[in-house]
């Protein structure tokens, strides 16, 4: 089964992160009967769109054959697409990609039940009233 | 003749100006800052609403799950899953990119109501038009498009803040663009960002200046830039105390002048 970590760099050794569709790297591991047989590391290209990131994280992981998500909190569009393909989300952010997956095999990681705060980072879509509103960056 | 009342920075008194001058001169106002609406404190009325529609992408059932879709879409709104494709209308543009290429010819267009248009009727005559749209929309300019399709000879427009799409959408359809600005640092500054982009749009433009008399030397700056000064709206009290209220300030001098001001410049 291919088990898929956010991390900054990627990497058994890097630290999961709470961020699912702005990860800047996915750390992939195959793990079969236990043992790791191979780790891939995949830069996200979505990291930084303007929308929709959350979205196509979830569906590279889907394209990827990705069982399981270690990360922190997934957006609402992302959770509704990993839940939507039977992939199954962990809260591990924190624990190194490697401590997490032996936590995981032994049953000792919780599943992340419902979608967390998402779509916030770098949209730049706000307009603040009052003191002052911003320069929407708008759309066309 | 249409007057686009615009500003760069938000708050610093678009619908004060355009309102008045609405009231003072009888050109009737339309509120195209659909994301906020707020002329409508100033004209209450009988309000009459119509809904306003973009298209969405709908998958058929010949679909194949090829992807194609998926792949030209630019705003990640489609997912191909194992045995269906899953479509976020909310994030979706109306490109219409993914019904155009998909060579199964497995997409149709569907309607999604994104917001209204309501038009406030005193004594059988309609004084404004305002927009309105629907919470977690990607983008208000569908709805200023539909509003400019059934526009009077001449309008008042207060203008969405900023000086992006909306912005820019707005300012488009008018003949003249009062910029709207008060003395602060902050205001200059996107003063100057909406003033670039009402030149390269080519339209004739002047500012006023409101709340008038605070400190920072707004009239110097906008001098040296070249800028003409319409109209001195000063920094006073009463105009907050009638604002707050929601009165309009209706000194017929000072905003008769302004719009004298812009007549004289076309």
């Amino acid at each position: 089964m291919k088990i898929a970590a956010t991390t900054v760099k990627g990497g058994l050794d890097d630290t999961i992160i709470d961020i699912f569709g702005r990860a800047p790297y996915f750390t992939i591991v195959e793990v079969d009967n236990g043992k790791i047989l191979d780790v891939e590391v995949v830069k996200n290209d979505n990291a930084a769109a303007s929308g929709g990131a959350g979205i196509a994280a979830a569906q590279l992981m889907i394209e990827k054959g990705v069982s399981s998500v270690l990360t922190g909190r997934v957006g609402p569009n992302a959770f509704n697409v990993l839940s939507s393909a039977g992939i199954n989300v962990y809260d591990a952010a924190g624990l190194k990609v490697r401590d997490a997956i032996e936590k995981l095999l032994n049953g000792e990681l919780e599943t992340v039940a419902s979608p967390g705060k998402g779509g916030g980072m770098g949209r730049g879509m706000g307009r603040g009233r009052g003191g002052g509103r911003g320069m929407g960056r708008g759309w066309m | 003749m249409k007057i686009a009342v615009a500003s760069g920075k938000g708050g610093t008194g678009k619908t004060t100006v355009s309102a008045n001058l609405s009231a003072v001169t009888g050109i009737k106002l339309y509120d195209f800052d659909v994301e906020e609406p707020n002329a409508k404190i100033f004209f209450k009325g009988n309000e009459k609403s119509r809904d306003v529609y973009r298209p969405v992408p709908e998958v058929k059932e010949n679909c194949t799950l090829c992807g194609v879709c998926r792949e030209v879409c630019q705003y990640n709104a489609i997912v191909v899953l194992k045995d269906s494709i899953m479509i976020f209308h909310e994030i979706c543009h109306s490109c219409g990119a993914c019904v155009y290429l998909c060579p199964e010819k497995a997409m149709d267009e569907v309607k999604r109501k994104i917001g209204e248009i309501i038009d406030v009727y005193k004594n059988g005559k309609c004084i404004l038009t305002y927009g309105k749209m629907d919470i977690g929309e990607v983008s208000p300019v569908p709805i200023i498009k539909e509003m400019k399709k059934d526009m009077e000879k001449n309008a008042i427009i207060d203008c969405p803040p900023g000086a992006s799409c909306p912005m820019v959408e707005s300012v488009k359809t008018a003949d003249f663009v009062v910029l709207v600005a008060e003395p602060t640092p902050f205001s200059f500054h996107d003063l100057k960002i909406a003033a670039n982009v009402v030149k390269e749009l080519k339209k004739p433009f002047g500012v006023v200046i409101n709340k008038y008399g605070l400190p920072y030397n707004i009239e110097e700056r906008c001098k040296k830039e070249n800028y003409e000064i319409i109209g001195k709206i000063p920094f006073d009290r009463k105009f907050a105390e009638k604002y707050s209220k929601g009165e309009l300030i209706k000194d017929k001098e000072m905003f008769g002048e302004i719009y004298d001001r812009i007549l004289e410049i076309l």
